[in-house]
């Protein structure tokens, strides 16, 4: 029998014609790769973004260079093209994205890891698509107690995802991790993201997430998925506060956690310091843009300064903490 | 975020004009701007925010002095210019306001 399997496609990519519909951040993605990680959507409606895969080099194009970010061993670089904008990511490979934010495709890398595919698909090639389209892309999780949004936004590893997931055991519903996609208006309001979160092991064992959820997947991070449906928030939510995270070791006065308001304009340079994609990627004429966006969600939208303690044990009085604020407001 | 403040001598007849190397955009009363030199970010205060609004073409440092004292009466004509000046000039030092 001969051997086919080294130039087959990788089991995690689909034939053009076998493209599946995803349900997410408020739209519906069509792709060629498999998103585990999101809800198929059958409902018939036309994509708003379509992902395709190419196999090979990305044509050469005349590039004009935004910005590039380097994490660690990893550079991702922006340019612009004629028709868009070209994403290249030093271990995943190219993607090019449309001028509209419509179609992204995706230069198949092969040593790409899919995992670190996909979450450059949600991340920041969709982020991209979004800004494209006005909205504001926090990186940030937030849940829906009652009627409204609370979000959290921060830099990594300061427990934007643990607070959300600990609120979702707790009775909120989970509105998306990792990236918020906020529209301005009055209301301000945020689309249901990705219904999944990645948790620390420590975290993810001190949580009682099988209340929640029905799969736990093992890794660096632990991926938390297969909400339960009245665990999600499935439609946009009417943002009622941003919480911009800046944890604690310990408190003298013993609390587990306090916050202050920020002032309009601290509020927007706040929010702009947290968007999905920094200035230094996307450069600084999308910065402002993204500044301007910024100032229509503070300006409707109540932002303050959280000082969660960092304590496992006290997770839960942080958690009780944030819903009693949540039901003064 | 740097709140602006500082202080400089300009004359009453400089003329002064914001930057076009920047974005900025109101927020509630007072302002943001993002320095597009250094993507430094910025505040202003409700009445920095006013003076920015103002220079948004070429105006006289002795203009924004007797604009802002329509505004806000009850400060005296003195105090008023020093603030001004001061405003200005450290806009200036930050390259967020050009002398025209």
């Amino acid at each position: 029998m001969p051997t086919v399997a080294a130039s087959l496609p990788i089991s995690v990519f689909r034939n053009r014609e076998q493209a599946r519909d995803y349900s997410a951040f408020g739209g519906v993605l069509r792709s060629e790769i498999d998103f585990p990680e999101l809800s198929t959507s059958d409902n018939g409606a036309e994509p708003d973004w379509t992902l395709r895969v190419e196999r090979g080099d990305p044509p050469p194009r005349t590039v004009t260079p935004l910005g590039k970010r380097q994490i660690r061993e990893e550079r991702y670089e922006l340019f612009q093209i004629p028709d868009g904008f070209r994403l290249v990511y030093s271990h995943a490979g190219t993607f090019d994205i449309s001028g509209d934010g419509g179609s992204i495709v995706w230069y198949d890398h092969r040593e790409a890891v899919p995992e670190l595919v996909r979450s450059i698909v949600l991340g920041p090639a969709i982020s991209l698509a979004l800004e494209l389209a006005g909205f504001l892309c926090l990186h940030g999780s937030a849940v829906v107690i009652g009627e409204a949004a609370i979000a959290f936004v921060g830099p990594k590893h300061f427990g934007k995802s643990t607070l959300a997931t600990a609120l979702a055991t707790a009775g909120a519903r989970l509105v998306g991790d990792d990236l918020l996609v906020v529209s301005s208006g009055r209301p301000a309001t945020v689309r249901p993201g990705v219904s999944s979160v990645r948790l620390w092991a420590d975290m993810a064992a001190a949580l009682p997430l099988r209340t929640v959820c029905n799969t736990l997947i093992p890794g660096v991070k632990t991926t938390v998925t297969g909400f339960a449906h009245e665990a999600l928030a499935v439609r946009p939510a009417m943002l009622g506060t941003i919480y911009v995270l800046s944890p604690v070791t310990n408190d003298a006065a013993g609390r587990v956690a306090w916050r202050k308001p920020l002032a309009p304009s601290e509020a927007t340079v706040a929010l702009a310091h947290q968007t999905k994609l920094p200035a230094s990627l996307v450069g600084l004429r999308a910065a402002g843009s993204q500044l301007v966006a910024a100032a229509a969600v503070a300006a409707t939208v109540p932002v303050w300064t959280l000082h969660p303690v960092r304590d496992v044990a006290r997770l839960g009085d942080l958690v009780r903490q944030i819903i009693e604020w949540s039901c003064v407001e | 975020m740097i709140i602006v403040s500082g202080m400089h001598n300009l004359s009453l007849d400089t003329a002064v004009c914001a930057s076009p190397q920047q974005v900025s955009c109101d927020v509630a009363d007072e302002a943001v701007l993002l320095s597009m030199r250094d993507g430094e970010y910025y505040g202003l205060n409700e009445v920095g925010a006013s003076i920015w609004r103002l220079i948004q073409r070429p105006r006289t440092v002795l203009e924004l002095r007797d604009l802002l004292l329509e505004e806000y009466e009850e400060i005296e004509a003195s105090e008023c210019e020093r603030a001004v000046v001061s405003f200005l000039t450290e806009m200036i030092a930050l390259k967020l306001v050009d002398v025209v």
